[in-house]
């Protein structure tokens, strides 16, 4: 395997790496700049690795060690829960086959589809808690609600949207 | 609470301690796992979904703005604010030469279509002579001009048509720039440190008014105050003792263990490089863990103070290196530096108990001064 080979097959499980990395960081920007940080190791350690060497398995332990580093760095020396945190690489590494490029691609398909009917309160729900990362509680004080109705709604738009891209997935002959 | 309810509070940060204990119990199941990695992967794919359609509103808008403009009752408004606006040019800034600012280009288009390039992985781009960009994780090129462009952190290769008889490109970097005449290089650029490594021809480095020539297989560094040609240091010179280092991922755990490692082996110089580096980066974050501390910390706690105990550690690890080489004032300093500002640094011995560097510390003082 050449070293440009290398790169591509880090480069083809970006996405991958960069979801794993979200699962710790919880922040897109951070889980980007982890992944990011990762390839430029790699790529410092062209003509070192093989095609021998497990391309993936060896991103990802870079990922999640510069993930675990930016938690630290991030809420400074306040407390983060090692135990939670293997639970989730643990969730990861058994479950990692959701994450091949075929399927998300697939799955994505689907739930662009099926936020096509979301009436605008939900939509803009999403938008706010998911894109803008906005708390419950401010957008539960922006539109005169609870935390807990917030949270509620929350998971039933969530839900709702899983349902119908699992029946769109299994019409096309995929499923998780 | 139902699943989504607990992942979305994880992901948010809102978990109180009895959600987080709920969502560990449901993580620990095989069903409850997959759960969750599914969820992950929907939310990616969700905030992919709601940043396009965000961006293509945005978009809209701008490309047809008249649309919400129109309309008689506004114009009173437009009047005035176009005569507040041009009154306040008149003031503040008719004097002022206007900023040049970046003309910011897409590269392959022609010079008209100027636009922030934001690239995407594993694409490559022309300049308008020609010359060939392939940006290898993403990373944000500006154009300013035909002969100036800056670069953001990534990893990029250039492979720059002749430019001989004609002003060179310049590439700015996070630390320093470069000319160009043409050739062939990579750029490494972490933001912390520029990395730039010569495959063809020849490239000038300018850095904190140092300036150098790399020609084919050189490469260099430019971080902090210096700027570093590793091709004369360590892979011309293998008894140099920078040659065979390795920082790894550089974190305070990695850089800990290999000096210590280092240290067992008896490559002192090693074990030194490796500590000095590990303070140099974490010494500022062990010192405000200190600062919170009015004693040891015990219990599942001692985690959380990583900086602490792994800089409190290569500090000792540092004397014992200085210690070995016969530099008995140099061992005794950082020591003493060990002892007054980090003495709350804990290591972990494989025994099953954690110990503090700086007691281990105190006495080898006492001794070395003996």
């Amino acid at each position: 395997m050449e070293d440009t080979d290398i790169i591509k097959e880090a480069l083809k499980n970006r996405r991958r790496l960069e979801i794993f990395s979200y699962s710790l960081v919880r922040d897109w920007g951070l889980a980007e700049d982890a992944v990011q940080d990762a390839l430029v190791i790699l790529y410092k350690k062209q003509g070192k690795l093989t095609a021998a060497d497990n391309i993936y398995g060896w991103m990802k332990k870079i990922v999640r060690d510069k993930s675990i580093d930016i938690i630290r760095k991030r809420s400074k020396f306040a407390v983060y829960d090692s135990s939670l945190m293997d639970l989730v690489e643990r969730s990861f590494e058994s479950h990692d086959h959701i994450l091949q490029e075929e399927k998300l691609k697939v799955m994505q398909g689907a739930l662009e589809d099926c936020m096509n009917p979301l009436n605008d309160g939900d939509a803009d729900l999403l938008k706010s808690f998911y894109l803008q990362k906005k708390k419950c509680e401010t957008i539960a004080e922006l539109i005169n609600s609870t935390v807990n109705a917030v949270r509620l709604r929350l998971s039933r738009v969530r839900s709702k949207l899983r349902k119908c891209a699992e029946l769109k997935m299994r019409n096309m002959g995929e499923s998780f | 609470m139902r699943k989504i309810e607990l992942f979305d509070a994880y992901i948010s940060g809102e978990l109180t301690q009895e959600q987080q204990d709920e969502l560990k119990a449901i993580l620990s199941t095989d069903e409850g796992a997959k759960d969750f990695v599914r969820y992950t992967a929907e939310t990616n794919i969700l905030y992919d979904v709601l940043k396009k359609r965000d961006e293509q509103k945005a978009k809209d808008v701008t490309t047809n703005p008249k649309k919400k403009e129109r309309g008689i009752h506004y114009f009173p408004v437009i009047i005035a604010a176009a005569a507040c606006l041009f009154l306040a040019f008149i003031i503040n800034f008719a004097s002022v030469e206007e900023p040049s600012g970046p003309n910011i280009v897409r590269i392959g288009l022609d010079e008209s279509g100027y636009e922030l390039l934001k690239a995407t992985t594993d694409e490559q781009f022309k300049l308008i002579d020609g010359s060939q960009i392939d940006v290898k994780t993403g990373g944000q090129v500006k154009v300013f001009d035909k002969n100036k462009i800056s670069i953001d952190k990534g990893v990029y290769s250039f492979d720059v048509v002749s430019r001989v008889n004609k002003t060179p490109l310049r590439i700015e970097m996070s630390h320093g720039y470069l000319e160009i005449v043409g050739t062939e290089f990579s750029i490494i650029d972490s933001g912390d440190s520029s990395w730039v490594h010569v495959t063809e021809g020849k490239v000038k480095v300018v850095y904190k008014g140092k300036e150098t020539f790399l020609t084919a297989g050189k490469t260099a560094e430019a971080k902090g105050d210096d700027l570093i040609l590793e091709t004369d240091l360590v892979q011309a010179n293998p008894e140099s003792p920078e040659a065979g280092v390795d920082f790894g991922d550089s974190s305070s755990k990695t850089l800990m263990v290999k000096a210590w490692e280092a240290l067992a082996a008896g490559k002192n110089e090693h074990a030194i490089i490796y500590s000095e580096a590990c303070i140099n980066l974490y010494l500022e974050n062990a010192l405000k863990m200190q600062q919170t501390l009015s004693g040891p910390v015990t219990g599942q706690d001692i985690h959380t103070y990583w900086a602490l105990n792994d800089v409190g550690t290569c500090m000792l690890v540092k004397g014992d290196a200085l210690q070995k080489i016969n530099d008995k004032q140099g061992a005794i300093k950082i020591y003493k530096e060990l002892v007054e500002k980090l003495s709350f640094s804990q290591c972990w011995n494989e025994e099953g108990f954690y110990w503090k560097p700086a007691d281990s510390a105190k006495e080898k003082v006492k001794d070395l001064e003996n």
